[in-house]
């Protein structure tokens, strides 16, 4: 099977709105213009370290290590059927949108509703509105969005894959909320801190997580 | 700096005016244009290449403002280096100015197949050193994506090249062969609707196929192969057009259709079409954005240009007259000129024209220096039968020439807006810009006339377009870009369209259930596909299995657009060449001897390495290899009907 301590996430959202840039900044730090539409889906594989303050021991900072296995899927309407092979098993969905196109963030609920049906359980959310170095052509308003992510009680955050803003902040995100397994000690850790860091960063969980 | 240029054009005009006098002269400038439309170069895998230079902004905008038949010098201007130097002999230093503005940037180089191998991921064209692979599609970083692997790819494209230096005798030996497959198929073409009305021409003909078609013949051969020819001339005459008319209406309505030949009218399909054409839009830029006729070079407006109806009027004229004495060794190498015999001042004119208005489409220019497959099918915009001796001549007339050469296949630009509707298609569903606005450009700001937009773009949009029309049930899906972009490369743009209506529909392709509602055929093609690996690689599938690789990880990009979107095009096209003749058989094949290829590498691999090898794969692999794999792997007929059969049945009892 997948390896149980990668973490499965799985790019969503219409066409065009800037899935595999987003995977592409992420993984490669580059933007390319010459992106070709995405058939099926495209895989990529990223390991991040992130930083885990100790609630109680406050000073203290530990460092995790976590392997993405990202899932950039075609956007099309038509290819929604073939999505659930993508999402199965997935930890988190990254759901984006372009700001500047309303369609695109309509759309966002149906995506709601076909992960609620055929997702798996305790899947994380986090929407994404893409293409936010274009302020000027803006169609969705931040506070709109915002809204409506509080409503479905997951995060959001307005990235620009071109010009690499927050990219790499979606992926600390839904590495910090997950669940201790699927994360392993970054190299210099020590085994040890692994049971303490079990409980205490759990409390810190919800305190990053500002809308959940 | 306008008064220096306008100079300068008049008097470049003069000069050819007095060239096209002296019969000497002409011989000159004949001479000078065959040589100078394009520049072989030796590209890095040791076949030869297209150098055309970026066209340069500012120098296009002069030559907006000058329209009368000097543009002929300007074209070559910004084409190439060879036709300033023409120039230079009359005009002496006014010539530097413009050298200094081309020459910032570096000039395009093109493969075979007419993608750019040295651009980069920002959209520059880079120098020498960039990576350029062999076979077609320079790696999109996509699937090359990190520095590590461009290394890697790099120095493999070295190496290879230095492969190619050291085996002169391989490579003279394939030349040969080439030539020879190349008569054959000539000779072939030529008595067409005479073969294979008996099996064993048929199996020949098959055998022919699977060894590859020459790439000089590959458009008219597969216009041949999927009766093409008959559907444009004969059954289906001008319904193309009414499409592309109706799809360019802002609420383009296929009802006005029904009753006419050809046209049968599917049930309406609950797709919006403005949000059809958005889908359609958002990915003509994203299908083979490296190949020379779709790329975009992001401060590209030829289209813009086409909103000018006198421009317009023009061009179409004049190509409507350079189609009349279109030369008909089909390769621009040899200037039209040579074929004008009478009247040539007049004609002359014509072709200027048509240069002029050409290089206002940086797309295009390039490809149109040498089309010799494609300008076959010149015939075809002119009179109902295929004038079979004459097209044989023609392909034969260039094909030795493009031996030499380099065979970019594409299709003549201009050609197209010759047989387009002139007027009503005018869509102004964006914002006017005015035009010559500094403020930098963006699409969506531009009144676009799509019925005439010329280039890769143009063809492209219409094509699906007009698919979607023609068959909206299916409408458009994700995929058949590539497909139609590949067509576009080699055939003309009617041929492009009924290509894909083909392979949509007819036997024994029938791709059209892959991309229909709810994509169920790919479904089933993604199960068949399973089992025969099961089948054929059960040593491997228990691997995959082990590992949770799952057939839709890697292969739902090859079978769902039959290799196009992931592969480069020497694999493509012969993966096409046989499709067409033999159908869905040869996709499977062609999966199955990948994996066989890649069966030891991949055994050693986890869930990831393998995902990612999959992603470097069709950069590494031989089309010929592959290819020749492919036709020895015992699959039969009936495996695929049983494990479709399989697949409907286990879908109708999870169903009840």
């Amino acid at each position: 099977m997948e390896q149980s301590n990668a973490c499965k996430v799985v790019l969503l959202g219409n066409s065009g709105a800037g899935k595999s840039s987003i995977a592409q900044r992420f993984v490669y730090n580059k933007f390319n213009v010459y992106n070709e539409s995405t058939i099926g889906a495209s895989f990529f594989s990223k390991k991040i370290v992130i930083k885990i303050k100790n609630a109680i021991e406050s000073e203290e900072a530990t460092e995790r290590s976590v392997k993405f296995h990202v899932w950039d899927t075609a956007g099309q309407e038509k290819y929604h059927s073939l999505a659930p092979m993508y999402y199965r098993g997935a930890k988190a969905a990254i759901l984006v949108y372009d700001i500047c196109n309303k369609p695109s963030f309509d759309a966002l609920g149906s995506w709601f509703d076909r992960l609620k049906e055929f997702g798996p359980n305790n899947l994380q959310h986090i929407i994404v509105g893409n293409k936010c170095d274009l302020n000027d052509e803006r169609q969705v308003p931040r506070q709109e969005a915002e809204v409506y992510a509080l409503n479905m009680n997951c995060l959001y955050l307005e990235t620009s894959a071109r010009d690499n803003i927050n990219v790499e902040e979606i992926f600390q995100e839904i590495a910090r909320k997950l669940p201790e397994n699927a994360m392993e000690p970054s190299n210099n850790e020590a085994d040890a801190d692994l049971l303490r860091l079990d409980k205490s960063s759990r409390s810190i969980h919800d305190r990053i997580c500002c809308y959940s | 700096m306008r008064d220096r240029e306008n100079r300068f054009f008049s008097k470049a005009g003069r000069a050819f005016r007095n060239m096209k006098i002296g019969g000497d002269d002409r011989k000159r400038s004949n001479n000078s244009s065959t040589a100078n439309n394009h520049q072989e170069e030796d590209l890095p895998w040791g076949g030869k290449g297209l150098v055309v230079s970026a066209a340069n902004q500012d120098t296009k905008t002069n030559i907006e403002s000058n329209n009368n038949g000097d543009e002929i010098f300007s074209s070559n201007v910004t084409k190439d280096a060879k036709g300033k130097k023409i120039v230079d002999e009359y005009l002496g230093n006014s010539e530097r100015d413009l050298d200094a503005g081309t020459d910032k940037k570096n000039s395009k180089k093109l493969d075979e197949y007419g993608f750019i191998v040295n651009l980069d991921d920002t959209g520059n064209i880079r120098d020498e050193d960039s990576i350029a692979l062999p076979g077609g599609a320079y790696t999109p970083s996509s699937q090359y994506p990190d520095t590590n692997n461009i290394n890697r790819a790099r120095a493999k494209a070295i190496k290879k090249k230095k492969k190619a230096q050291n085996s002169k005798k391989e490579q003279k030996h394939l030349n040969k062969l080439y030539k020879r497959r190349e008569k054959k198929w000539i000779d072939m073409l030529e008595n067409w609707n005479g073969m294979f009305v008996t099996k064993p021409k048929e199996n020949k003909l098959r055998q022919r196929i699977r060894k590859g078609i020459p790439n000089s013949v590959r458009g008219e051969a597969w216009v041949r192969l999927a009766k093409v020819d008959k559907k444009v001339n004969r059954s289906h005459k001008g319904l193309y057009t009414k499409l592309v008319t109706i799809s360019c209406e802002k609420n383009g309505n296929s009802e006005d259709l029904v009753g006419l030949e050809g046209f049968e009218p599917n049930q309406e399909s609950s797709v919006d079409i403005s949000v059809m054409k958005e889908t359609i839009e958002r990915d003509l830029t994203r299908t083979f954005p490296r190949h020379n006729m779709f790329y975009d070079d992001g401060e590209d407006d030829s289209d813009e240009e086409y909103s000018d109806d006198d421009s317009i009027d023009k061009l179409s004229r004049n190509s409507e007259s350079f189609d009349s004495i279109s030369n008909p060794s089909g390769c621009e190498d040899e200037d039209p000129i040579n074929n004008v015999s009478s009247d040539g001042q007049e004609e002359v004119k014509d072709r200027s024209d048509h240069n002029g208005a050409t290089i206002n489409d940086t797309n295009d220019v390039p490809m149109n220096n040498n089309t010799p497959a494609t300008d076959e099918n010149k015939p075809t915009l002119q009179s109902d039968s295929y004038a079979t001796n004459e097209i044989a001549d023609s392909i034969q007339g260039c094909a030795t020439d493009c031996l030499n050469t380099v065979v970019v296949p594409a299709v003549l630009s201009v050609k197209e807006a010759s047989f387009l509707p002139m007027s009503d298609g005018v869509e102004v569903e964006y914002q006017t810009e005015i035009k010559g606005t500094s403020t930098p450009k963006r699409k969506k700001d531009k009144v676009i006339d799509f019925t005439k937009a010329e280039g890769g773009l143009g063809k492209l949009r219409r094509v699906l377009r007009a698919y979607s029309i023609y068959d909206s049930e299916v409408g458009y899906c994700q995929g058949m870009n590539f497909i139609a972009g590949m067509f576009i490369t080699y055939v003309n743009e009617e041929s492009a369209f009924w290509l894909l209506v083909h392979v949509m529909n007819e036997a024994p392709c029938t791709m059209r259930g892959l991309f229909g509602e709810g994509m169920t055929e790919a479904h089933q093609v993604l199960h068949v596909a399973d089992r025969l690996i099961s089948h054929f690689h059960p040593r491997l599938a228990r691997h995959f299995d082990k590992e949770g690789i799952h057939i839709s990880m890697f292969a739902t990009q090859w079978l769902l657009t039959i290799y196009t979107s992931s592969f480069p095009f020497d694999v493509v096209t012969r993966v096409w060449d046989a499709f067409l003749s033999e159908g869905w058989k040869v996709p499977y094949r062609v999966m199955l001897a990948l994996l066989e290829m890649s069966q030891p590498t991949l055994m050693r691999m986890n869930f990831e390495e393998i995902l990612n090898y999959f992603k470097e794969m069709p950069f590494e692999i031989d089309a010929n290899e592959i290819m020749e794999l492919s036709f020895k792997i015992p699959l039969k007929k009936k495996h695929i009907v049983k494990y479709a059969k399989d697949f409907d049945r286990k879908k109708n009892s999870g169903a009840s």
